[in-house]
């Protein structure tokens, strides 16, 4: 696995990866390279060394056994109890290497997956959420124009309503008034009513009152008298 | 880089650092009392004799 | 400063003993508790592997999803979590999940590193160790009175017993309430000498076979081996020492908290 890749810091990421700066969630920048067969693996051991040709590199690999045998010979590395655990150390980063690292490898894959697998979930969920929304937004797109009908409509409305309560007020008017005006005039009739009652009662009284009047019986008598004689009188 | 939290450190830690307190105490007794022992009194690594002090006759 | 290289090691303990890199000297006060020693430097490297390794090399530069890295942190911390919240449980249990946590991680970097040949073990020092216990131990004890009081003597009396038991029972439970202030951390150091011990004696053993001659040289693979298996499973008492740690370190800090 590149360690360079994981100590490569924000600071200095920008310019290096300027040109795959918009890279997806999860992608895998320390994936292992997909698996070769052995020749070609270690001819590849060989290429990690430095240098360029086949010569420089088994020199490379001598040149570093000779080293361990010098130190050794010349006690700056002296071969004790520690040694045997060296060596057992290395075995056992090995082992780690070979078998522990591919199956956390693999856990970790899928730790890496699914998390980003939610993330990614979330955000199509969160995409198809906003353009539903703006279908159902857009099914109002007429709503400026209904909104003009409906005002214009409710103004009429108004209007109408206005106009009516005015022609209501102008009827309550006319019938207020022409209750006021008949109940004077039958105040006035029954004012009228009593007044020729009155006239009646006063006539017929002062006619009982001459007929008690012996001046004027007499002079009814004598004109029914006459009447009667000139009744006569024609006959003849 | 480093995320500020608002936990509570004293709140719930006090007892702890009055005990690490009293350990280092105890264990700082317990050390120099060891050093003072006829086993350890003339052991070269005794910081006694940094300060130059000589070696004590052991009866 | 001493040649480890060169340090030719005699009595297997040789591996736990301190040296000093840098000693400060006064003729009027002990300053040997300023020197700078083995330990100091193995304890300066944990705690650079802990902030270097495990927190900046994980954040897999600040992306939202984690590298692979990154996983093994988030395991550690998810496991943790979960046994303290198992343990402790109730209202208390976010308030020391911290102290678990920093105890767990210091204690299983250290043991790790200590498993690295010709390196030092932290946690094989008994002082050390059970001086941090003891600190656990008080502490939660502290706590424990401070909460409740006298109440928290309640502890040393388990439920349901006759009358006529209680004194004696009392007294067992208190001894084995202060055994756990020396068992926490004689359990963690007396595994990781013993391992380291084993390991350097197993591995003398086998250097002075594979050293007669050419064929016992050959033959001497075989306890290799042997000691390869050892060494895997000091690895997992490794790692398993240090969560034995931190589940005891919040067991005991729910018995304080809650009493039974």
């Amino acid at each position: 696995m590149s360690l360079r890749a994981l100590t490569m810091k924000a600071s200095t990421r920008p310019l290096v990866m300027l040109g795959m700066r918009q890279a997806p969630i999860g992608a895998r920048y320390m994936s292992t390279p997909a698996p070769q067969d052995p020749k070609e693996k270690a001819s590849s051991i060989l290429s990690a060394l430095p240098g360029n040709s086949a010569l420089s590199k088994t020199g490379i690999l001598a040149t570093s056994a000779a080293a361990a045998v010098y130190a050794i010979s010349n006690e700056l590395y002296v071969i004790n109890d520690e040694t045997i655990l060296l060596a057992t150390f290395s075995g056992f980063v090995a082992i780690a290497v070979k078998f522990l690292a591919p199956a956390y490898k693999d856990y970790a894959d899928a730790r890496v997956k699914q998390v980003s697998d939610v993330l990614n979930a979330s955000r199509t969920k969160h995409v198809d959420a906003v353009k539903q929304r703006i279908d159902s937004v857009s099914e109002l797109q007429s709503v400026s124009d209904t909104t003009k009908v409906l005002f214009d409509v409710s103004k009429e409305t108004v209007e109408l309503e206005a106009k009516a309560f005015e022609l209501k007020q102008k009827v309550d008017l006319a019938s207020e008034a022409k209750s006021v005006l008949d109940s004077w005039v039958r105040y006035e009739a029954s004012v009228r009513q009593l007044q020729q009652q009155q006239l009646a009662e006063t006539v017929i009284k002062k006619v009982t009152s001459e007929l008690s009047n012996s001046k004027f019986q007499d002079k009814v008598l004598q004109q029914s008298v006459a009447d009667v004689e000139k009744l006569f009188a024609s006959l003849k | 880089m480093f995320k500020r939290f608002p936990t509570p450190i004293l709140k719930p830690y006090w007892p702890f650092f009055v005990g690490g307190v009293f350990v280092y105490w105890g264990v700082g007794k317990a050390a120099s009392a060891s050093a003072q022992t006829a086993e350890f009194i003339n052991d070269p690594r005794n910081p006694r004799f940094a300060r130059g002090e000589k070696p004590v006759e052991l009866k | 400063m001493l040649n480890l290289l060169n340090t030719y090691i005699n009595s297997p303990l040789d591996q736990f003993e301190i040296r000093v890199f840098l000693g400060f000297v006064s003729p009027f006060f002990d300053l040997s508790c300023l020197s700078f020693t083995t330990f100091s430097l193995y304890a300066l490297i944990v705690f650079i592997v802990i902030v270097g390794g495990l927190n900046l090399l994980t954040t897999n530069n600040d992306k939202i999803v984690g590298s692979r890295w990154y996983v093994s942190q988030e395991a550690m911390y998810d496991t943790i979590l979960n046994m303290v919240k198992g343990q402790i449980g109730g209202k208390y249990w976010g308030y020391y999940f911290p102290l678990v946590y920093t105890f767990f991680i210091f204690i299983f970097t250290a043991n790790l590193i200590s498993m690295i040949p010709y390196s030092f073990a932290l946690s094989a020092h008994l002082v050390f160790v059970v001086s941090l216990s003891t600190i656990i131990w008080l502490g939660a004890t502290i706590t424990g009175l401070y909460k409740h009081g006298l109440i928290f003597f309640s502890l040393f009396v388990p439920t349901g017993t006759p009358l006529a038991l209680v004194p004696l029972l009392v007294l067992i439970e208190l001894l084995s309430y202060f055994a756990r202030a020396i068992s926490l951390g004689l359990r963690l150091s007396a595994n990781i000498i013993a391992g380291h011990l084993l390991l350097l004696i197993l591995g003398g053993l086998v250097l002075s076979l594979m050293s007669v001659s050419y064929i016992y040289f050959i033959f001497g693979f075989i306890p290799l081996a042997a000691i390869l298996a050892i060494l895997c499973l000091e690895f997992a008492i490794a790692v398993i020492q240090s969560y034995v740690w931190s589940i005891l370190t919040s067991s005991y800090l729910k018995d304080a908290l809650y009493l039974h």
